[in-house]
């Protein structure tokens, strides 16, 4: 998220992305494919249906790319699309119903542990470094923020702008990807509500974490600091037992301020 | 020696680890079991789904 929002977009779709890939991911596992015509069964092992899931993930998001950058859709309206779209299949491929029972290898990949540390921390602390990396070190990183700055300059100077978003969009929706493995494996089961409300939670992290919602200026350091944020929030105010409709009246007011702090520094 | 503007701009780009911090502090204080161990990896867990977006 935080690279599309660099670019000056944005993706409303991550959550149900996240659930397509994740019910895929289990479908697959579960109940392989069936060829009627050809009277074929292919069963998946765990790898074939991560991988599966994965590519889901990364062709929704480059048909995002797709319609930003060919069909000059706004990214709010592309990926509002996509989230209703991948919302529905979503709730066609599980026929609106849970898969559950994915297997031990499957599941130990969002339970299990290495030297104590939960696996998926270790798998969003590779993604985070990587995307740390990217930005910082790599020509790709700062075409990114050149063209979240200004687009028509970094159209003048010959960057190719489209190429840049369609792989900030595709990156996003490969991830989402990664996000619904990380649930579903966690959860043992793929359910069609997984990840309703999250591109959220996501964008909150985002904006909270510094970067501008018209792009060019953020970090991937902010986001997580704004994942923290949002994490520590949520954790808090279950602990001590307030009121959901509360919690999100509060979740709410402290994204407004960090905006707003924000937006006070940059005038200044 | 960093002087009173110096200190506005160190302020300015850490108001969001500032926050955390507080709010640490503050559920620490207000939340019991806020500081466990199981309570630190329940919010890691949430926010490397959260990063993973």
């Amino acid at each position: 998220m935080t690279l599309v929002i660099l670019t000056g977009g944005i993706d409303l779709s991550v959550g149900s992305i996240l659930a397509l890939s994740g019910a895929i991911m289990a479908g697959l596992l579960k109940r392989g494919t069936e060829l009627e015509a050809l009277n074929l069964y292919i069963g998946y092992g765990a790898p074939a249906a991560i991988v599966v899931g994965l590519l889901v993930g990364a062709s929704l998001g480059w048909f995002n790319g797709l319609m930003v950058t060919r069909f000059r859709v706004p990214p709010f309206i592309a990926t509002l699309a996509m989230l209703t779209i991948a919302r529905g299949l979503t709730k066609l491929y599980t026929g609106g119903e849970a898969i559950t029972g994915l297997g031990q290898v499957f599941v130990s990949i969002g339970s299990g542990r290495l030297l104590g540390i939960p696996n998926q921390f270790w798998i969003a602390a590779g993604i985070v470094l990587v995307a740390v990396v990217l930005l910082r070190k790599t020509r790709f990183g700062r075409y990114v923020y050149a063209v979240g700055g200004n687009e028509e300059a970094a159209t003048l100077s010959g960057l190719n702008v489209a190429r840049v978003k369609r792989s900030v969009y595709v990156i996003a929706g490969t991830l989402a990807a990664v996000g619904g493995l990380i649930v579903t494996s966690r959860l043992n089961s793929a359910t069609p509500i997984a990840g309703e409300g999250m591109e959220l939670d996501s964008i909150a992290a985002v904006v909270i974490g510094g970067t501008s919602l018209s792009g060019g200026r953020g970090s991937v350091a902010g986001t997580v600091l704004g994942a923290l944020i949002i994490g520590v929030l949520n954790s808090g105010l279950v602990i001590m037992g307030v009121d959901p409709f509360w919690q999100q009246v509060i979740k709410g007011c402290v994204i407004l301020v960090a905006v707003v702090i924000d937006r006070l520094n940059y005038k200044e | 020696m960093l002087d009173r503007k110096d200190y506005r701009t160190l302020l300015a780009k850490s108001h969001s680890l500032i926050a955390l911090l507080l709010m640490v502090l503050v559920f620490s204080l207000l939340a019991d079991g806020f500081l466990s161990r199981d309570n630190f990896w329940t919010v890691m867990r949430q926010i490397s789904v959260n990063l993973c977006r």
